[in-house]
C-alpha cells in the first residue's frame, strides 16, 4: 500500500481505536464506583 | 402524563443504544461512497475537521437539550428548545424557536423513517435472500434482481411490515426492556460480524485479476487524491458528519431525555461518537469497497442503494461461502438500520404519549399505523410505475434527510451558546465524569460551531439551488415525466408534515407554559 494511503489509514485507526478504548474503559471505571 | 418517566438501566446499555441510534446505514454505504469519490484519504481532513467543529460540540448540545428537557417531562424537541431559549429571549419568542425546532424534528422522524423503514426491509429481505441463495443464480443480473424486488408487492410489503412490526414490538417494551435490551444484542453482534468480514476481506485472493487484491482496494479508497478535494467534498464531509451521528434530528435529544438529571453527558457523548466512528471509518471504510474491488475492480464502486444491493451481491456470488458472508453483510445493515429506526420510532411514541396522554403500548400502535400510511407512497412508486428511480424517496430525503438536519443543528447550537449561554455549560457539566472546559464552550459552541454550521447552510442552499432542487419540477426528475407527480406529492407531504409539526410543538409548549408566554416571565422551574 502506498505511503499516502498509510498516512491516512494509520492515524485514523489509531485515533479511533484509542478513543474507543479510553472512553469505554473510563465509562466502566466510573460506572463501577 | 400518566406514566412515570422511564430511565436507562445501565451506562453500557445507554451508550450502546445511543451508538445504535447513531450507527446506521450511513456508516456502511454512504460513508464508503463519500470517501471514495471525494478525494480518498484526503477526505479525512474535512471529515475530521467537521467532526471536531460540528459533530462533537453538537453531540454535547443535543445530550444537554434532552437531559434538561427530560427533567421537565419532555421527550420531544419543541419544549426542550423552548426551555433553553427562554433563558435568553422572551417566552413568546422562545416558543416560536421551539416550535420551529420541533417542526423539523417531527418532519425528520415521520418522513426519514417513512423510507428508512423500507430500506431496512430491503436489508432484511436481502439477508434472507443471501441465506437462501436467492440472488446467487448467475443467469439473473443483480440489477434485475433488485428491480424485481422493489417492484414486487409481495417482497416489498412482507419485509417492510416485518421490520415495522419488530420496531413496534421493541418500542412497546419500552426504554430498558425494549430499546436498551435489543441494543445490547444488536450492537455487539454488528461489531463482531464486521470483524469477521474484515478478516474475510484481507484473506481474499485476487481471483478475478491479479492486480485486484484487497490491499490494492484499500489503497484505491484511501490514497489521497488532492485534486478531488474540492469545496463540494468539504460540504459532503460536513453533511456526512450530521447524518452519521444522527444530529439535527431530535432523536439523540429524545434518548437523552431518559437520563437522570445528574447523569453523565460528556464522557457518554464522546463514547457514542467513538463507537460511531469505529463502525464508520474502520468497518465501513474497510469492508465494502475493498471487497468490491477484488471482484469488480475500480469500476465496481458505486453509490448507496446501487452499490449495496446491486454491486455487492455480485461480489457475494463470486466469493467462496458468499451466501454466509452476504448474509453477515446484510444483517449488519439490518441491525445498524434497525437501531436507528427505533430511535425515530421512539421519538414519535414519546410525542404521542406527551400530547395525548396515552400509554406507551397504545402510542406504539398509533405510530405503526402512521408509518404504514406515510410509507405507502415510498413502496408503491416502483410497484405501480414499474420504475426503479425512487424519485419520491429522493425528493423527501433531499429535504428532511439532508438540508433540514443542518438547519436544526444551527438552531440548537445558537440556543445553547447564545441564549442559554453559561447556564448551558453548567448544565452540560452537571454530573459529568469529564468536565467540558470553559474555553471549549466559548471557542466551539459559542463561536466556531455556529459559524461553520451557518457556512455549511449557505453553501448547501447554493448547491441545492444549482442542482435544481428548489424548482417545482426538480431537475433530477425532469427526464421521467411519469414520476413528476410523485416528486411534487413528496414536496407537498414534506411541507404539510412540517407545518403539522410546527403547530403540534407550539401547542405542547403553550399547554404547559402558556402563562409564561402571556406574562413574559419564567415561572416554571424544576
Amino acid at each position: 500500500m502506498t505511503a499516502g494511503a498509510w498516512l491516512f489509514i494509520g492515524p485514523a485507526w489509531v485515533i479511533i481505536l484509542g478513543a474507543c478504548a479510553i472512553t469505554l474503559s473510563a465509562l466502566v471505571k466510573h460506572s463501577s464506583k | 402524563m400518566s406514566e412515570k418517566r422511564e430511565n436507562w438501566g445501565s451506562k453500557l446499555g445507554l451508550v450502546l443504544a445511543m451508538a445504535g441510534n447513531a450507527v446506521g446505514l450511513g456508516n456502511f454505504w454512504r460513508f464508503p461512497y463519500q470517501l471514495a469519490s471525494n478525494g480518498g484519504g484526503a477526505f479525512m481532513i474535512p471529515y475530521f475537521g467537521a467532526l471536531i467543529l460540528m459533530g462533537i460540540p453538537l453531540m454535547f448540545v443535543e445530550w444537554n437539550l434532552g437531559r434538561y428537557g427530560g427533567k421537565y417531562g419532555h421527550g420531544t424537541l419543541g419544549p426542550m428548545v423552548y426551555l433553553q431559549a427562554r433563558e435568553g429571549v422572551k417566552p413568546k419568542s422562545a416558543a416560536l424557536i421551539g416550535a420551529l425546532a420541533g417542526a423539523i424534528a417531527f418532519g425528520v422522524t415521520v418522513l426519514v423513517n417513512s423510507y428508512y423503514n423500507h430500506i431496512i426491509g430491503w436489508t432484511l429481505g436481502y439477508g434472507v435472500s443471501s441465506l437462501t441463495g436467492a440472488y446467487m443464480d448467475p443467469s439473473m443480473k443483480t440489477v434485475d434482481f433488485f428491480v424485481n424486488y422493489i417492484q414486487s408487492p409481495g417482497k416489498v410489503f412482507t419485509f417492510w411490515l416485518i421490520s415495522l412490526g419488530f420496531l413496534a414490538f421493541v418500542a412497546m417494551r419500552g426504554v430498558q426492556k425494549g430499546i436498551e435490551a435489543f441494543a445490547k444484542i444488536m450492537m455487539p453482534t454488528l461489531y463482531v460480524f464486521g470483524l469477521i468480514l474484515i478478516i474475510r476481506v484481507f484473506t481474499l485472493d485476487a481471483t478475478v485479476n491479479p492486480d485486484w487484491t484487497p490491499i490494492a482496494g484499500l489503497n484505491y479508497v484511501w490514497e489521497p487524491k488532492w485534486d478531488q478535494l474540492t469545496w463540494k467534498g468539504a460540504l459532503a464531509a460536513a453533511g456526512q458528519i450530521f447524518f452519521t451521528l444522527s444530529i439535527g434530528m431530535g432523536i439523540i435529544c429524545n434518548y437523552a431525555s431518559y437520563l437522570k438529571h445528574d447523569d453523565d453527558i460528556v464522557l457518554s457523548g464522546i463514547t457514542t461518537v467513538s463507537l460511531n466512528e469505529l463502525a464508520e471509518v474502520i468497518l465501513g471504510g474497510t469492508i465494502a469497497l475493498p471487497i468490491a474491488y477484488v471482484f469488480l475492480g475500480p469500476e465496481g464502486f458505486g453509490a448507496g442503494v446501487g452499490f449495496s444491493f446491486i454491486a455487492l451481491p455480485n461480489v457475494f456470488r463470486a466469493m467462496p461461502a458468499g451466501q454466509l458472508f452476504g448474509s453477515l453483510w446484510f444483517f449488519i445493515l439490518f441491525f445498524a438500520g434497525f437501531t436507528s429506526a427505533i430511535a425515530m420510532y421512539n421519538y414519535l411514541v414519546a410525542l404521542i404519549q406527551e400530547e395525548l396522554g396515552v400509554v406507551r403500548q397504545k402510542a406504539a400502535i398509533m405510530v405503526f399505523i402512521l408509518y404504514i400510511l406515510v410509507g405507502l407512497p415510498v413502496g408503491l412508486e416502483s410497484i405501480i410505475n414499474k420504475t426503479a428511480d425512487l424519485a419520491y424517496l429522493t425528493e423527501v430525503d433531499n429535504w428532511v434527510g439532508n438540508y433540514l438536519l443542518v438547519v436544526l443543528g444551527f438552531i440548537e447550537v445558537c440556543v445553547a451558546g447564545w441564549l442559554m449561554k453559561d447556564k448551558a455549560l453548567v448544565e452540560i457539566n452537571r454530573g459529568s465524569y469529564w468536565k467540558l472546559p470553559t474555553w471549549f464552550f466559548k471557542l466551539f459552541i459559542q463561536f466556531l460551531t455556529p459559524i461553520v454550521t451557518a457556512t455549511l447552510l449557505i453553501f448547501s442552499t447554493r448547491d441545492f439551488w444549482k442542482a435544481g432542487y428548489f424548482k417545482w419540477v426538480p431537475d433530477f426528475v425532469a427526464g421521467t415525466p411519469v414520476l413528476i407527480p410523485w416528486v411534487q406529492a413528496g414536496r407537498i407531504v414534506v411541507i404539510a408534515v412540517i407545518a403539522i409539526g410546527f403547530f403540534q410543538a407550539y401547542n405542547t409548549i403553550k399547554k404547559k407554559y402558556g402563562h409564561e408566554l402571556e406574562s413574559g416571565k419564567i415561572s416554571v422551574r424544576m
